[in-house]
């Protein structure tokens, strides 16, 4: 889950536009690993307030173009599209996850928690994302963006560090576009 | 076209750049590699080395000494699983394609369970089967006899409602836990939750928070509540030997606290500590103790928990269980 707000930075070129704000992000992941027994369900979750900037390039096609491949010709109408570029660096990063030695001890003294022992540490880690959006405008108004999303997580370093990277490559569909 | 093509690919790289500041990927084939992230993941988790004074740079430098960058796969686990049975816990074992590692915890003592003796010479031959449990009426019904050989699965609160249903008028019961090597620790509270009147603290345990040895957690207090299904509260004789381990030991360990459980046969195996796993840089995967439990007077078990009364199988004549009958005695006393 995320929120983010940002603030448009009025440039001189019209083609270009950068917004700088911040987000809330929550983030989680479950891990599970059989071959770990005892460890073999995990999960973490991390909450991280980012620095967030974006900037977009508009690529519209103007006028129709016709090209040509092997001799067979195409044409490709007029057409509103925007590159984006989002950079997320955090600022603050917090953490929830597993004990030094990655157990739920509460079994053993009967107890019945299914994250039992899991810590909570704020000011821990660090994290990185990023995402490249292509947007593509339809006539009334809708939009088909592709993404690649990318993101890394570093926990503190310690010597049960956990580090995570995600790539997502994304296909949205966007509705009532102004 | 062209530019945002070339746009696409440079974020591409840009993206993928974790690798910059993530931990250098251990990912690797050595031997020596291996031996180092496995020693070192030992002594940073193992929470017995004090108590069993285990000198463990000590078995670094012996056991360093047989890592060759030529050794194979298979050498080098000889020498990983050698260097882990010096810590002499059941608990502990090496995993791979090749091989799997254990410590033959069974022999620090005699055997002392022979199922085929109790079958021919005090069970009736249509005993009866319920769940993980085989139990019947022994010495004319005066006493039920339970046997119960692994805590594996789970059991139910039908299957214990109908087994003390059934013995609820003897004299006492046998719980024979011989050879149960252990399993589902929820197992151990579910059964003694029904031979006890009140809420009972049966034993205290504590789990490793840090890299060095006695870096542990606070103690903490294990309870069980009485069951509110059916309980028995006469006698119970509890019938362990060296091959009742992990779930078997903390079952003893809880039944010490227990006033109407009495222990007979031999010293636990131990298994006190809960074995957690990981994996070293060429995919095999181990696991060790990385908790402690000790009883209320904070005595540690590890090595196995005693009976209260000592007693042995003897081999010379297979008609008689020595440990059922000083069990029985106990009850008719």
């Amino acid at each position: 889950m995320k929120y983010y707000q940002l603030y448009n930075i009025k440039l001189k070129n019209e083609k270009w536009n950068l917004a700088v704000g911040g987000e809330l992000n929550s983030f989680s992941d479950i891990r599970v690993n059989q071959s770990l027994m005892n460890n073999a369900f995990g999960m973490e979750h991390f909450f991280t307030i980012f620095a967030s900037g974006r900037i977009s390039k508009d690529i519209s096609r103007n006028t129709d173009r016709i090209y040509s491949v092997l001799n067979y010709k195409f044409k490709l109408p007029a057409r509103k599209r925007t590159l984006s570029y989002t950079q997320n660096i955090s600022l603050y990063n917090s953490v929830f996850r597993n004990n030094y030695i990655y157990l739920n001890h509460d079994f053993i003294v009967n107890e019945n928690s299914i994250l039992g022992n899991y810590e909570h540490k704020a000011f821990s880690g660090f994290r990185l994302a990023s995402q490249l959006d292509y947007t593509h405008y339809l006539k009334n108004c809708n939009a088909i963006q592709v993404s690649y999303k990318w993101q890394a997580i570093q926990t503190a370093k310690e010597s049960h560090r956990f580090e995570f990277a995600s790539h997502k490559i994304q296909l949205s569909f966007l509705f009532n576009t102004k | 076209m062209k530019k945002i093509l070339s746009l696409i690919i440079l974020s591409m790289f840009l993206f993928s750049c974790e690798k910059l500041f993530f931990d250098k990927e251990i990912s690797s084939k050595s031997p020596q590699v291996n031996f180092d992230y496995l020693w070192q993941k030992c002594y940073e988790n193992y929470s017995f080395f004090e108590y069993k004074n285990i000198d463990w740079h000590e078995v670094k430098i012996r056991y360093q000494s047989k890592i060759d960058k030529s050794m194979s796969n298979e050498e080098l686990f000889t020498v990983l699983a050698d260097m882990l049975r010096e810590l002499r816990d059941a608990h502990t074992n090496l995993y791979s394609n090749l091989n799997i590692s254990f410590f033959p915890i069974q022999k620090l003592g005699p055997d002392n369970f022979e199922w085929r003796t109790i079958t021919d010479n005090y069970l009736p031959s249509n005993y009866q089967i319920t769940g993980p449990f085989r139990h019947d009426y022994i010495k004319n019904h005066q006493i039920g006899y339970i046997r119960y050989a692994s805590f594996m699965g789970e059991i139910s609160d039908a299957q214990l409602d109908y087994i003390l249903k059934r013995y609820a008028n003897t004299d006492g019961l046998i719980i024979d836990i011989r050879e149960n090597g252990g399993g589902a620790a929820a197992n151990v509270f579910k059964l003694l939750s029904r031979f006890i009147d009140d809420k009972t603290l049966v034993y205290f345990s504590r789990y490793k928070n840090g890299p060095e040895p006695n870096n542990f957690s606070d103690f903490i207090p294990a309870y069980i509540e009485p069951s509110e299904k059916t309980r028995y509260l006469n006698k119970v004789m509890l019938l362990t030997d060296r091959s009742t381990y992990s779930a078997g030991s903390f079952t003893t360990l809880a039944a010490k606290a227990i006033n109407n459980i009495t222990i007979i046969g031999d010293t636990t195996g131990g298994g006190l500590g809960i074995p957690n796993g990981g994996q070293i840089p060429n995919g095999w995967t181990y696991r060790f103790s990385v908790s402690q439990a000790v009883d209320l007077n904070q005595n540690n078990y590890e090595d196995g928990v005693p009976p209260d009364i000592i007693s042995y199988f003897d081999w010379s004549n297979l008609n008689i269980d020595e440990v059922i009958e000083r069990a029985i005695q106990e009850i008719n006393n």
